[in-house]
């Protein structure tokens, strides 16, 4: 596919290693000149959370609604689902029927969760 | 038609820049393959990644506004101005407004909530914009040509995970919303935090499962094979294959014509589930629950100037990513849809590999530019969703689809192999969705007949006619552009 690759196997990740490096230093000279270049009149006044111009009343670390753990949890499921996709999309065609019923099955398996958390009503958002 | 003229003329300059900037790319590729080998990657990396793609988001910021204004019958930014004598005094559109933005955000007092924790307020933004820039690393942007004996490839990075580092990286800008929600000690921020989190893990799902039939169709999750080679190129002696494959060919004379397997015949299914789970990574309208503009306090109220603007552009990064990654996955990447072939057997581009690539660049960065154009007019058009919609519409209705996709996908491939049958419930699922749209407007039509001249120098008036009647006498509120988007408005 690609004529240019290195017999080194780690040679591909090289310019990947410094995209990534890159995109850091990037963000960080970005945040610090921010930092650097601004002037610097702190009061209380303007240090204190912005809810809406009232009064704050007490710290931010509060309970939140329930729903949003639980879509956290189904997100685990199911994304790991989507995951265990990946090898079997990326094989598909040497693995053929066998291995499309086999994963028919278990995504089965994984679609009842979904009616199940369905029908209790994990998905609802209105109450 | 003044105004057909003045976006013709900037349309032509757009494309002059492509054109210069591609030639740019390989010719330094080139040269610098022959100081250091494997050097044109760090060249790539330079113009591809920080040039064209931080150069597109910046312009993108007053893109978005002029587009708005556009869509609402306003002017929309026109005020700042380069002070050079060649200028003439000329707004250029409103081009330099991004310029004036910057600065303005750069030399903004940068203060610091007192009851924030410090180390993660920082990090924040940080981690918003960090992954979205380094996503574009692995998207091709041109063919692999020869450039003064030196072979120059127009993508940074080519891993053997290709689509799995998308979606590794991607997944981590979720990090970003939700420590700034929570480190800034504010209720609203943290509330704010939560939505951001929440939708876009659970739009990672759907994002996740849409892109499975096109591995499954094309057997890879790298990106350059999903783009794949005509036949022959370059007189190399290669048969076609990933997307520059037709699945039925014709020639007239040398000239080859036919159905590309691109993955949108392919699976439109999936290209509709995609741009829809990424339209809602991307969190604009209409998924900006997490944060609209001035209606909803997001998770980024308490931050300001540059840092402000780092969560701003990353957005519009975003944009450019998420078009870069259709085009690749979905729409051919740098291919034509026809001739391809003939083009690349062309003595004069056999014989310059450089120019080649340009022409296949510029063709990329049109279509990207076709995307982002897209992004832009869905984020003006539709009204935005309520959050249990959004939550809905991503595990009732993307998630079952993605899933049925999936499987209908993989019994259409395995039986065959050829993937004409797959094409074929491919264009049946367009046609459908044609059939609906145009019926569904056919329904909608008498409420707004007869005035739709009026928008015909938009040069896309379909979007327009969604607009009330009145917009015809022109308000000439200059002002107005300055509100209409996040960057004037916001502190």
């Amino acid at each position: 596919m690609n004529p240019t690759l290195d017999p080194n196997p780690l040679a591909p990740y090289l310019p990947l290693a410094i995209a990534l490096l890159l995109a850091g230093v990037l963000s960080l000279i970005i945040v610090k000149l921010a930092a650097a270049l601004g002037p610097k009149r702190p009061s209380s006044i303007k240090s204190a959370p912005f809810e809406a111009g009232s009064e704050s009343s007490g710290p931010a670390r509060q309970r939140f609604a329930v729903k949003f753990y639980v879509v956290a949890l189904l997100f685990i499921v199911f994304d790991v689902e989507a995951v265990f996709l990946y090898p079997w999309a990326v094989n598909f065609q040497a693995l053929g029927w066998f291995g499309y019923v086999e994963m028919l099955v278990f995504a089965a398996t994984l679609v009842v969760g979904l009616i199940y958390i369905w029908k209790k009503g994990a998905l609802e958002w209105e109450h | 038609m003044k105004r057909t003229l003045t976006m013709l003329f900037w349309f032509g300059v757009m494309f002059a820049h492509f054109v210069g900037i591609m030639a740019l790319a390989y010719a330094l590729g080139g040269l610098v393959e022959g100081v250091l080998p494997g050097g044109s990657r760090l060249t790539n990396l330079a113009i591809l990644m920080v040039a064209v793609v931080m150069g597109i988001a910046s312009l993108l910021t007053v893109a978005e506004r002029k587009w708005s204004s556009l869509m609402q019958n306003r002017i929309g930014p026109n005020r700042a101005r380069i002070n050079l004598p060649i200028l003439k005094d000329s707004a250029l559109v409103g081009i330099p407004h991004f310029l004036a933005d910057g600065m303005k955000m750069l030399f903004k007092e940068d203060f610091l909530p007192a009851t924030a924790n410090k180390l993660l307020y920082n990090l924040g933004p940080m981690l918003a914009f960090a992954p979205v820039f380094a996503l574009y690393a692995v998207v091709p942007s041109g063919p692999t040509v020869q450039v003064f004996g030196h072979t120059v490839d127009m993508v940074v990075a080519t891993p053997d995970f290709g689509l799995l580092y998308v979606f590794a990286i991607a997944s981590l800008a979720v990090y970003g919303t939700s420590l700034a929600g929570w480190s800034s000690n504010n209720k609203f921020a943290l509330l704010g935090g939560v939505r951001a989190a929440s939708q876009m893990i659970s739009y990672e799902v759907a994002l996740g499962l849409s892109l499975v039939g096109l591995m499954m169709a094309f057997s890879t999750v790298q990106l350059p094979a999903f783009v794949g080679n005509v036949t022959n190129e370059l007189g190399l002696g290669n048969a076609a294959t990933g997307q520059a494959r037709y699945l039925w060919e014709g020639k007239i004379g040398g000239f080859d014509i036919g159905l590309p397997a691109w993955g949108f015949l392919l699976q439109p299914l999936g290209f509709f589930l995609f741009f829809a789970a990424a339209f809602a990574e991307t969190k604009r309208a209409p998924f900006d629950t997490p944060e609209g503009e001035s209606e909803i306090i997001g998770y980024f109220v308490e931050y300001s100037g540059m840092k402000f603007g780092l969560f701003m552009i990353s957005e519009f990064v975003e944009i450019v990513v998420l078009s870069g990654l259709i085009v690749v996955l979905f729409f051919g990447g740098y291919h034509l849809p026809f001739g391809g072939e003939w083009l690349s057997n062309l003595a004069l581009m056999r014989e310059h590999g450089w120019l080649y690539g340009t022409i296949l660049g510029t063709v990329f960065w049109a279509k990207v530019m076709f995307f982002v154009w897209l992004q832009l007019a869905i984020r003006w058009t539709f009204p935005r969703f309520r959050y249990d919609q959004i939550q809905s519409l991503g595990w009732k209705i993307l998630l079952p689809i993605g899933l049925f996709n999936v499987f209908a996908t993989g019994a259409l491939v395995l039986w065959d192999p050829s993937l004409r049958a797959l094409a074929v419930f491919g264009l049946l699922q367009i046609g459908l969705l044609i059939a609906l749209t145009t019926s569904s407007a056919l329904k909608s039509e008498e409420g707004h007949g007869g005035h739709g001249h009026g928008h015909d120098a938009h040069g896309h008036d379909a979007h327009g006619h969604g607009l009330p009647a009145h917009g015809h006498a022109a308000h000439a509120d200059t002002h107005s552009g300055a509100h209409s988007g996040a960057a004037a408005a916001s502190h």
